[in-house]
């Protein structure tokens, strides 16, 4: 599957506030644990050998489990591919708890199902719809049903 | 060594390691979990948008006719309709999507910011449909649903505080929420007996339209007028941002003597501050602030750096301004606006005119000023949308909404301000 490598090259050098070297075991078997810079940004996990400029890989956050493996260390598996799991190992318990959270809420599916609960909630309390006033009320990626919206101005082509 | 389909060959390096490498350069491809990537764009979860579009092939120029998938942030493309497996996939983080010229007809072009990035060329069947793809596209970034969630997330803790009756009055003014707009601000120094009209009803009429799907010859006059330029700072300090996105206290500049701070629209609840919401537990990864009181304030600081444009307009004359604004790299459009003359009682109103098109889609922009040290004001903007035919009803429309948009500047006929284009978020 063909993706466009050089954008991605580029997000990985944006600023993050979650950067740093972890153990990274990938889940192939025989992969053993390799001195790793993780970086995370938008819904994806960068992986750096330590002071290249470049990353190795990339990791999409979404449809993944996050799993507490022991107290230092997480894994991280794709639904498509349960058995596959990546891992990570941390200096600290904190630390650990602290990648576990920001990967689980680095996903656009989780920010995703927070604005519909946050619409609908405000909506609730207010009578209120609170996207209209920014006119994307009808934007199918904000919708409670979330389903393809039969606008026309939002479905297919076709 | 084989040739992948995707540009890709397989060498075996001297660990006798099989290796992915790029055709060009030869150097290792980066990695990424594919197979869930593509499991992703065919899984059940309900994608944004879905159809048929052109693309223009990479080697082979053509247009390719491909069924897209529009999933949050990624962008797949499948060789027909029922395809089991993407042929590939554009991530939508850090691009603009914008209309093109070109032989086919309703093309339009994903542009990315960096070094060497490609240009993908599409094309749509028809106008609608070409737009519709475009609104779709540049909104599908990650840092677009992020703003959206943070500032619903600010509007619902503001909600609770004031349902939970909490402290009146004191705390720290215009930090969230609360438009801070006075009429008098438009009215210029040089025209005296400016009338200044009821605080609440007109501020907004200084509030920005903007065609969303700028035709391309709209484009090519907003280039024209357009410098990219160092920016001149504004010759008078601004005033305090609308949309209650104005930094603690220094930034609620006064003009005219007017005072700011009293002049905050109700939202139908009373003009007290809100009080400062406590700072999040957990701060969002996402972004370096907290949602709440520092967020908005925080956007100044962010110093965009490679992705700051400054746009320079001179010559704006006092009757009838343009006020050009370029398409930064990330995603927040440009703006072709005109102001309308002065009215006869002094008024000072601003229309929208859309460049070509009637019943257009039309984009709002929220302008975000940024105190600088200099006391000069630069602005971020972004963008979302209205659906109003025409400017008048759009005018209207915003005078109805708290929560719009700020003011620009009326200026001297012989002065030049500068508008600073800016990503949001780093």
């Amino acid at each position: 599957m063909r993706f466009n490598e050089k954008e991605l090259v580029s997000l990985s050098r944006q600023p993050s506030e979650m950067a740093a070297e972890l153990g990274m075991r990938g889940p192939k078997k025989g992969d053993v644990v390799k001195k790793r810079l993780v970086k995370l940004v938008v819904n994806f996990l960068f992986y750096f050998r330590t002071d290249e400029e470049e990353p190795i890989g990339a990791l999409l956050l979404e449809q993944c489990r996050v799993e507490r493996e022991d107290s230092q260390s997480f894994s991280i598996t794709f639904l498509d591919e349960a058995e596959r799991k990546y891992l990570f190992e941390c200096d600290s318990e904190e630390q650990c708890g602290e990648w576990m959270d920001s990967i689980i809420k680095a996903s656009y599916e989780f920010m995703r199902k927070n604005l519909i609960f946050y619409r609908t909630e405000i909506h609730r309390l207010t009578g209120k719809d609170p996207l209209e006033q920014y006119g994307i009320s009808d934007e199918t990626r904000f919708q409670v049903s979330n389903g393809l919206q039969l606008a026309p101005s939002a479905t297919s082509s076709l | 060594m084989n040739a992948g389909s995707s540009g890709r060959i397989l060498i075996c390096d001297s660990d006798k390691v099989m290796k992915k490498v790029n055709r060009e350069s030869f150097e290792e491809k980066m990695k990424l979990n594919e197979r869930s990537v593509a499991h992703y764009a065919t899984c059940d979860s309900p994608p944004d948008k879905t159809g048929f579009l052109f693309k223009k092939g990479e080697r082979n120029t053509a247009y390719h006719r491909r069924w897209f998938v529009l999933k949050s942030n990624m962008l797949f493309y499948f060789e027909e309709r029922d395809g089991r497996e993407p042929i590939g996939v554009i991530v939508l983080e850090g691009c603009t999507v914008e209309l093109c010229e070109s032989a086919e007809e309703f093309a339009f072009a994903v542009k990315f910011d960096c070094a060497k990035a490609r240009v993908y060329k599409m094309a749509a069947d028809s106008q609608a449909a070409m737009e519709s793809w475009v609104k779709a596209l540049s909104r599908a970034s990650f840092d677009y649903m992020r703003l959206v969630v943070k500032e619903l997330e600010r509007q619902l803790e503001e909600i609770q505080e004031a349902a939970g009756g909490g402290c009146a009055g004191a705390g720290v003014a215009g930090l969230q929420g609360r438009p801070k707009l006075a009429r008098r601000n438009y009215v210029s120094r040089s025209r005296s007996g400016a009338s200044s009209s009821s605080s609440s009803s007109s501020s907004l009429s200084s509030s920005c339209a903007l065609p969303m799907s700028i035709p391309s010859s709209a484009q090519k006059s907003i280039k024209d007028e357009v410098h990219r330029e160092n920016g001149v700072a504004w010759s008078k300090p601004p005033v305090a941002l609308a949309n209650g996105f104005v930094e603690g206290g220094s930034s609620c500049v006064a003009w005219d003597g007017c005072a700011d701070s009293g002049n905050s629209i109700g939202i139908g609840d009373g003009a007290r501050a809100p009080p400062v919401p406590p700072r999040r537990r957990g701060a969002s990864l996402e972004s370096p602030v907290s949602p709440g009181t520092v967020c908005f304030s925080k956007l100044h600081d962010w110093s965009c750096t490679e992705h700051l444009m400054n746009v320079k307009i001179t010559n704006i004359e006092y009757a009838s301004r343009h006020i050009s604004v370029m398409r930064s790299p990330t995603c927040w459009l440009a703006v072709v606006l005109r102001w309308m003359p002065v009215r006869d009682n002094g008024e000072h109103c601003c229309h929208f005119k859309m460049p070509t098109v009637e019943n257009q889609n039309v984009d709002v922009v929220h302008m975000f000023p940024k105190a600088t040290q200099d006391k000069s004001s630069k602005y971020f903007l972004a963008v979302s949308s209205l659906k109003p035919a025409n400017a008048a009803d759009l005018i209207n429309q915003e005078i109805k909404k708290p929560n719009a948009f700020s003011v620009i500047q009326l200026l001297s006929s012989d002065a030049s301000f500068s508008v600073t284009l800016g990503k949001l978020f780093d």
